[in-house]
């Protein structure tokens, strides 16, 4: 997984730019099989990197995921996500203590 | 001062409201106009527009407009120039102006609109309404060192709040609908052309700049605030310098363009090698190319996305590699854009007057190079139609239907 952070990232996030999947044939419906690409939902201006990886891990361990045909990366994944929903999330544990806060200034 | 040059953003409630009032201001001689969208025929009931322009491209059913009012022919000509596209894909040299006026809906558009009218250093009036309340907002920005911007008074929250657009489809990335009525767009459109006067009359900086003007029609109530700069504001108030380059895009390579400069930077776009597409795993060819988002899948329509890591903000000759024998044009650059070279990375904030005595001095602290427009015709500043040349005369006659500034009478019409 890569985070690319444009410079005036504090000021627009783009998803499309900034989110890239190096692993390949992770099998989730909003991981694309082949393509470099993850969709992880609302990324916001100034999103900290910590929360972004919390969105990564709770997509990976399919405690978040979005099983709907029409606006998925990998359909295959998105029916078979369909019929197993009563197996998710594959890891419910979370990722860390989630008291965490980092706040992010400007320079 | 009788020639001056304005940019309207925007042609849907307020901007078409607006756009009869500035086509009736001497002091203004050429107008731009920019929107991607078509008239719908929902826009009927809150837009200045008639039966006739639905389906039709904003921009060109507005220039028609302005063209009937003042047509571009004669000693008191407007030059109505159309350009059907997001403000933030145009080559920012086509936008150079005396104000930018943003007519727009969404957060993420003023935004673009603020950066683009801070780098070229100019005035910004934007104007907002808001349905529910009955409120009509006009603010006006000049870029100055002290000077504030639209994004200045923005929180965490506003940040939060910019229109998204996702990977996966969902999202188109527009605004919520204002739910304002023809009228208060309309009346936000007049207060916005007093403003627009007061700044084109030279009263630059004073008594116009950072106020904000609200009124509230509703409750019936008037009010004026000035804002600051915002010192923790995230966006960065810087301006460019911009001297002539004297460039071809058709015919100067990659390779020639970073010898020269010593690296290529567009700012604001980016320089991707790769594309794919995330509705049906399409990849394009590898070529070189700027992310103008007008990338499309041939396929299935969908936006396509960078693949990998492979986006440059600068180019440099290692990168080019194998791409260097491209030519800005096969690259994506187009006649008006600002190019960055590698050898300087400063710049600042320039005042106008300081921009002139720069260029006397022939001081060497410009940082950007802006590819020389070539407006051969005029009349809709298009590269799609060459001028067609009237037969009997020899010299253009019509671009898009329009008659051509400079053509004899009887070739226009």
């Amino acid at each position: 997984m890569g985070i690319w952070f444009p410079q005036d990232y504090l000021r627009r996030a783009d998803g499309f730019e900034m989110l890239r999947v190096f692993t390949p044939r992770i099998w989730h419906p909003n991981v694309s099989a082949d393509l470099p690409l993850i969709c992880i939902g609302h990324l916001t201006p100034g999103t900290s990197l910590v929360d972004i990886l919390y969105q990564v891990y709770d997509i990976l361990t399919y405690q978040k995921y979005n099983p709907r045909e029409d606006d998925c990366l990998n359909r295959g994944a998105c029916s078979w996500a369909r019929e197993r929903e009563h197996q998710f999330p594959i890891d419910g544990r979370p990722l860390k203590r989630r008291s965490l806060q980092l706040e992010v200034k400007p320079l | 001062m009788n020639n001056r040059h304005v940019v309207v953003a925007g042609c849907g409630n307020t901007g078409s409201h607006l756009l009869p009032h500035l086509a009736r201001m001497a002091s203004i001689s050429r107008i731009t106009l920019v929107d991607p969208d078509c008239y719908e025929p929902a826009n009927l009931a809150v837009q200045n527009i008639d039966r006739t322009d639905v389906g039709r491209p904003k921009v060109e059913a507005q220039a028609e407009k302005l063209r009937r009012i003042r047509p571009s022919l004669g000693a008191w000509g407007l030059d109505v120039i159309a350009l059907q596209d997001r403000i933030e894909n145009l080559p920012r040299g086509l936008l150079m102006s005396d104000l930018i006026v943003s007519c727009l809906d969404s957060r993420s558009s003023r935004q673009r609109v603020n950066e683009i009218a801070w780098r070229l250093n100019t005035p910004l009036a934007d104007c907002g309404v808001l349905g529910s309340q009955k409120l009509a907002r006009v603010d006006v920005y000049v870029p100055s060192p002290e000077g504030n911007c639209v994004e200045c008074n923005w929180s965490h929250e506003d940040y939060s709040q910019i229109e998204q657009q996702y990977l996966c489809g969902a999202g188109s990335g527009a605004a919520f609908p204002t739910m304002a009525s023809s009228a208060l767009g309309a009346l936000a459109a007049s207060l916005m052309s007093i403003e627009i006067a007061k700044i084109l009359d030279g009263k630059r900086g004073e008594p116009v700049a950072a106020r904000q003007v609200i009124v509230g029609a509703e409750h019936h109530f008037a009010q004026l605030s000035t804002s600051k700069r915002n010192p923790n504001c995230r966006f960065d108030h810087r301006s460019w310098f911009v001297e002539p380059w004297d460039c071809q895009p058709e015919t100067m390579t990659v390779g020639e363009a970073i010898d020269a400069l010593g690296s290529l930077q567009i700012e604001g776009h980016l320089w991707v090698a790769e594309m794919v597409c995330a509705g049906c795993g399409r990849r394009g060819e590898k070529q070189l190319r700027l992310n103008r988002p007008l990338a499309r899948c041939p396929a299935c329509n969908r936006r396509m996305a960078s693949s990998g890591f492979g986006s440059l903000e600068r180019l440099d000759r290692r990168f080019a590699g194998e791409f260097a024998s491209l030519t800005l044009a096969q690259a994506g650059l187009r006649a008006g854009d600002i190019v960055s070279g590698g050898f300087i990375t400063a710049c600042c904030n320039w005042r106008r007057h300081e921009r002139e005595s720069l260029q006397r001095n022939g001081s060497n602290l410009s940082a950007f190079h802006g590819i020389p427009v070539r407006r051969g015709h005029g009349a809709c500043g298009c590269e799609r139609h060459p001028a067609p040349a009237c037969a009997s005369h020899g010299s253009a006659a019509l671009c898009c239907g329009v008659p051509v500034q400079g053509a004899c009478q009887e070739c226009a019409g």
